[in-house]
């Protein structure tokens, strides 16, 4: 956690974010019943990097760089490079899952910050079959 | 005085960047989308703009590009300010007839002292 977070700030951040969780996920369901709908898809993806950039600028650059992996995803998905499979349907819920989870524990104080980022790392780097060590020394 | 129009989707950040230009002493408008940005831009002739990209209805670089070829607006001066941190943003953001490029998150420094240059 960076050393000095300005309260006012942080508290319209989570606001901020918790109202973009529920549209993702309604978005993520809605092109998942009808891939045509690329419009949904790209609102997904613009409200998931605006999660990433607030969060930075607020001071939470390991919530960024959580949402930095699923506007990642999304972007190969926009682009045509990765299809919407179950697999990837399930990784996304589940990371917006914890971001969630992530944004109730800063309003809670009771931070499990190292625990939920590492469960957040593998589960990104399980999905990308990527090794299982790596990015959380970077965080 | 100079008017700065601040134009970002997120209202966090829009309050982060209002916030560090009040100190300047300039007049500061805002706006929340690309739409909002291109009409404001027209009816209340900002002197620079502080732009975000990724926006709903019209991204940061079809707004720039926008402004920049109309005759009554071409002279308003652009900073992007983007978390889009990849050299190709970057030019491309600079194509679009950006005068600057900051990224997320942004030094408070950075940031005043380009309007300061800009204006």
């Amino acid at each position: 956690m960076p050393k000095k977070l300005d309260p006012k700030m942080l508290a319209s951040f989570v606001q901020e974010a918790h109202s973009y969780l529920p549209q993702i996920r309604e978005s993520l369901e809605t092109f998942q019943r009808d891939a045509t709908q690329r419009e949904v898809l790209e609102e997904a993806l613009r409200y998931t990097h605006t999660i990433k950039g607030a969060s930075v600028m607020v001071g939470l650059p390991v919530l960024s760089h959580m949402a930095n992996y699923a506007e990642g995803t999304l972007e190969e998905m926009v682009t045509g490079q990765r299809a919407m499979d179950t697999a990837c349907s399930t990784w996304l819920q589940q990371t917006m899952d914890q971001l969630e989870h992530y944004l109730d524990d800063l309003l809670s104080g009771d931070m499990q910050q190292q625990a939920l980022v590492a469960a957040v790392v593998q589960s990104f780097r399980r999905f990308k079959n990527l090794p299982e060590a790596g990015d959380m020394a970077a965080l | 005085m100079s008017k700065i129009l601040v134009v970002d989707d997120s209202p966090t950040t829009l309050k982060m960047v209002t916030k560090t230009l009040a100190t300047t002493g300039h007049h500061i408008i805002t706006a929340g989308d690309g739409e909002e940005a291109v009409q404001k831009a027209e009816t209340e002739h900002p002197d620079l703009m502080v732009l975000d990209v990724v926006m709903p209805h019209k991204n940061g670089y079809q707004v720039c590009r926008q402004l920049k070829t109309n005759a009554t607006t071409k002279n308003i001066k652009i900073i992007l300010l983007t978390s889009k941190d990849q050299q190709v943003d970057r030019f491309w953001g600079m194509k679009q007839g950006a005068d600057a490029y900051i990224t997320k998150p942004f030094e408070e420094a950075e940031l005043l002292a380009t309007v300061t240059k800009l204006l």
